[in-house]
């Protein structure tokens, strides 16, 4: 996959690394070497580096997985989509044990996509006695039934609030919506350390979940990065047995701009070969799904407000022109066009204010993008990291709610990127939808909802464009080009072995290309006994 | 004070884009305190420049304070620092919780009541007066300061010494016309003084400034007292007289003994006038209200005594503090 040479029958691997590539005969000059032809039948493509995947989704899994899509938990268990009520309620049924001191906690429900809310009463059936507790798919709204809401002391609530909406019996339907009535309710219930840990557990599942997905370097896209995850993740990393090259990016809020670029650059110096530190995370809107992206005009389709800020542009320029200052790249979250607009912005005061340097900050999800935002971005020297998934996973609902499907045709526009020269990633953003890339390639493929529409067919991009995002494309926005992303002479020996050849095959049938596991550092793992 | 004996905690939420000066008004909040145990709630320590003297205990999340005020540091959710300050049984009059600049303060303070033993006191909104207009038409954030400007109970126009006096006056005079419930005060440099606090009026749903009359528009203008009774009145009574201008009152809060209506809760917000009966002894801790109590909050300017000396005539009031 090295432009010049896209294609080879054999690799040579010393210590870790790739030592030649090319034909039995080129490699012949390196005098004995032990040969392994265990993947003479499959296709060896350099490992896939996902840009955009978040650590904890290895916990997630301790709870019951309720979504509309189909997924795998990192012990290999298939978890089938499920498309209506009565197999939701179903499934938690499956896991109650009506104990009232343990919550009943699940994930994933998505009443967007299947076009019917979720209630306490619903819940009610499911249990009377044991709490339960559903989180939206959206991430900003969680469904309680009576026992957890009375546990909570939400029901019936002590006073009115608008993130607790009454039903025609003037009793809670169940939701608590936004941030500020979930916490209270996790808190008091005792589950809020259970949506997230922060310290590097989840390290252990999630790597092996890139195996399966073929991925050999992965990203923990907001890590505070304590004492402890720095020490656990430093532990777990360096075990021949962990088979992927973890690249945290740091968010602390609480730490100034200096503070925040001298513990990245502190990190950075204690990198290892598979332990990369050093980059930052900033969130500068929320969510299109969940309406709480920085839209411009004309806003949501379905007319919902203009969404939320999550920092001030002062705090983002800082961080901006100190990281560039240091030579610390940041990874900034904008969904919404608007909040693109002002990082550029932002960015342009950094780049402004510095001597020219190859920052390469990326703009994460940057999912309503235009032409003119991408030129800028290539002005500025950033790069990009688009949610190509989300034409798959959300495509339906954007077109029906979010943005309407004139806009929704021009989303996570990989094609627009590359024709103004951004260096491109793509991803999946792990939880919030499953980490596949061969998978992400086909969304920039095909541009396919999940019901079938397609997605504006002149943003497609080629195979073997997508190909190149999910590989050295990717590993070029991460500044690890040197190391990881091709099979080339001096790089580590990183691949994802498949069943067939991704080039060979017809651009639709990309999805179904199967990945037999892993090779990191020239060690094999493999997906079905990891 | 009265507040220590209501049922639940009143809680501020403090809110104000990026170098409205939230921290240096946190500041001299802690310094005028006098006698209020304030509990803050802030992002972070190393903003609020704690003086290293006045700390008695210190933990990763909470530092005690000498003068009985305590700050606890939120991570991730202020909800949670509640809690903690709740749990821990420390014994507080107020607690402030400072929002993150870009914070839209209603949320939160609309959470509050969520969290047991606690209500929201109100929200004060900071701006800085040089910069507000701008941030209220900025492309971007525009919408977000003037949000964080209609949720406020009091706006407080900070560095007014900046700008001249015509422009201070036509600024003032936008901001009242833009958020007609919220009390608007100027100042130079966060100086107002803790006995704001005292208002506790986000409960009372103002809709208009005219509670506010006469216009307010000087530092450390607040001054506040008790005073107590020992026998039942008429407390509508007392509380018109209260209400009639010129008093310069802005706000009395207290549970009352009425002669003809039993227990009751009278609230006066510059010329309102609010009488609650209370049915029930509120939530089990009706033994702790102490009736016949009211406090008196006041522009710092009121010193005409007169008319509280005829009052106490009229209503046999004892002035205690
Ligand atoms: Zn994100
Ligand atoms: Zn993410």
């Amino acid at each position: 996959m090295d432009a010049g040479r896209p294609h080879a029958t054999h690799v040579l691997v010393r210590n870790g690394r790739f030592l030649a590539v090319g034909t039995a005969d080129d490699l012949a000059g390196f005098g004995n070497v032990k040969s392994d032809d265990r993947f003479a039948d499959s296709i060896l493509m350099p490992g896939f580096v996902e840009g955009h995947t978040h650590m904890d989704s290895g916990n997630i899994w301790q709870m019951v997985y309720t979504g509309t899509f189909e997924r795998t938990d990192p012990d290999g268990r298939h978890w089938p989509g499920l498309s209506d009520m009565d197999s939701v309620l179903d499934r938690l049924a499956a896991h109650r044990s009506n104990d009232p001191e343990t919550v009943l906690l699940a994930w994933g429900f998505d009443p967007l996509l299947l076009g019917v809310s979720l209630t306490r009463a619903d819940l009610d059936k499911v249990s009377d006695s044991q709490p339960i507790v559903v989180w939206h798919a959206s991430g900003h709204i969680i469904v309680a039934n009576t026992v957890a809401m009375q546990k909570a002391n939400m029901f019936p609530p002590r006073i009115a609030h608008p993130g607790i909406p009454l039903g025609d019996d003037g009793l809670p339907i169940g939701e608590l919506r936004g941030i500020e009535t979930m916490v209270p309710t996790a808190m008091a219930l005792g589950i809020l350390n259970r949506f997230m840990s922060r310290d590097g557990s989840g390290a252990r599942p999630f790597s092996r979940m890139c195996v399966r997905a073929g991925v050999t370097t992965a990203t923990d896209l907001a890590n505070a990065m304590t004492d402890q995850a720095l020490s656990n993740l430093l532990e777990i990393t360096a075990r021949d047995d962990f088979p992927i090259r973890l690249v945290p990016a740091l968010m602390d809020e609480q730490l100034s701009a200096e503070g925040l670029v001298a513990k990245a650059s502190l990190l950075r110096s204690q990198s290892t070969e598979k332990l990369r530190m050093g980059a930052i995370k900033m969130i500068v809107d929320g969510s299109i799904q969940g309406f709480t992206a920085r839209l411009l005009p004309p806003g949501y389709y379905n007319g919902a407000e203009k969404g939320l800020w999550y920092l001030a542009p002062e705090r983002l320029g800082d961080v901006y022109t100190q990281a560039m200052a240091s030579g610390i790249q940041v990874n900034t979250h904008t969904n919404g066009d608007e909040a693109t607009d002002l990082a550029l912005q932002c960015l342009q005061k950094a780049v402004n204010a510095n001597p020219p340097s190859d920052h390469r900050f990326i703009f994460q999800h940057a999912q309503l993008a235009n032409p003119d935002q991408f030129r800028r971005m290539k002005s500025l020297g950033a790069c990009v990291n688009l949610f190509a998934n989300h034409l798959y996973y959300w495509g339906d609902a954007h077109v029906a709610h979010t943005v309407g499907p004139a806009r929704a045709a021009l989303m996570n526009n990989c094609r627009a990127a590359l024709d103004a020269g951004v260096p491109l990633a793509i991803h999946c953003d792990e939880p919030v939808t499953p980490m596949a890339p061969l998978f992400t390639a086909w969304c920039a493929v095909n541009r396919q909802s999940g019901s079938g529409k397609v997605l504006g067919a002149g943003q497609r991009i080629s195979v073997g464009e997508a190909l190149h995002a999910i590989t050295l494309g990717a590993a070029h926005t991460m500044k690890l080009e040197n190391e990881i992303g091709s099979i080339a002479p001096g790089k580590f020996a990183d691949m994802a072995v498949l069943d067939s050849d991704p080039l060979a095959v017809p651009p639709f049938d990309l999805r179904h290309i199967k990945v037999q596991g892993t090779m990191l550092g020239g060690m094999f793992f493999d997906a079905r006994t990891i | 004070m009265a507040i220590g004996q209501m049922p639940s905690l009143p809680v501020t939420v403090l809110a104000g884009f990026l170098g409205a000066g939230k921290t240096t008004l946190l500041n001299h909040f802690l310094k005028t305190a006098r006698g209020r145990r304030l509990g803050v709630i802030v992002n972070d320590f190393g903003r609020i420049n704690i003086d290293v003297d006045l700390i008695e205990t210190a933990n990763e999340r909470i530092i005690q304070l000498s003068g009985g005020c305590v700050c606890c540091r939120m991570d991730g959710n202020f909800a949670s620092a509640l809690m903690e300050l709740r749990d821990r049984g420390i014994k507080l009059d107020h607690v402030l919780v400072e929002a993150s600049g870009v914070a839209l303060p209603g949320p939160i303070a609309r959470a509050v009541p969520l969290i047991e033993g606690f209500h929201t006191a109100m929200v004060i909104t900071i701006v800085d007066i040089e910069t507000i207009s701008a941030r209220l038409t900025d492309r971007f954030m525009g919408d977000l300061v003037g949000s964080q400007c209609a949720s406020a109970q009091v706006i407080i126009a900070n560095k007014s010494d900046l700008i001249g006096d015509t422009l201070r006056k036509l600024i003032i005079d936008q901001l009242t016309q833009s958020f007609e419930k919220a009390m608007i005060l100027s100042t130079t440099a966060g100086q107002v003084d803790a006995s704001i606090l005292d208002l506790d009026i986000a409960g009372l749903n103002i809709t208009d400034t005219s509670a506010w009359s006469p216009p307010i528009s000087a530092d450390a203008l607040f001054t506040s007292w008790i005073w107590s009774c020992t026998d039942p009145i008429h407390v509508e009574r007392l509380g018109n007289a209260l209400a009639e201008t010129g008093h310069g009152l802005l706000r009395v809060k207290g549970f009352m003994q009425d002669i003809r209506l039993g227990p009751v809760l009278l609230q006066i917000v510059g010329r309102h006038v609010q009488i609650a009966t209370l049915n029930s002894p509120l939530s089990g801790n009706g033994d702790q209200i102490s009736y016949n109590r009211l406090i008196c909050i006041a522009e710092k300017s009121v010193k005409d005594l007169g008319h509280w000396a005829e009052l106490e005539k009229r209503f046999g009031l004892v002035r205690s503090l």
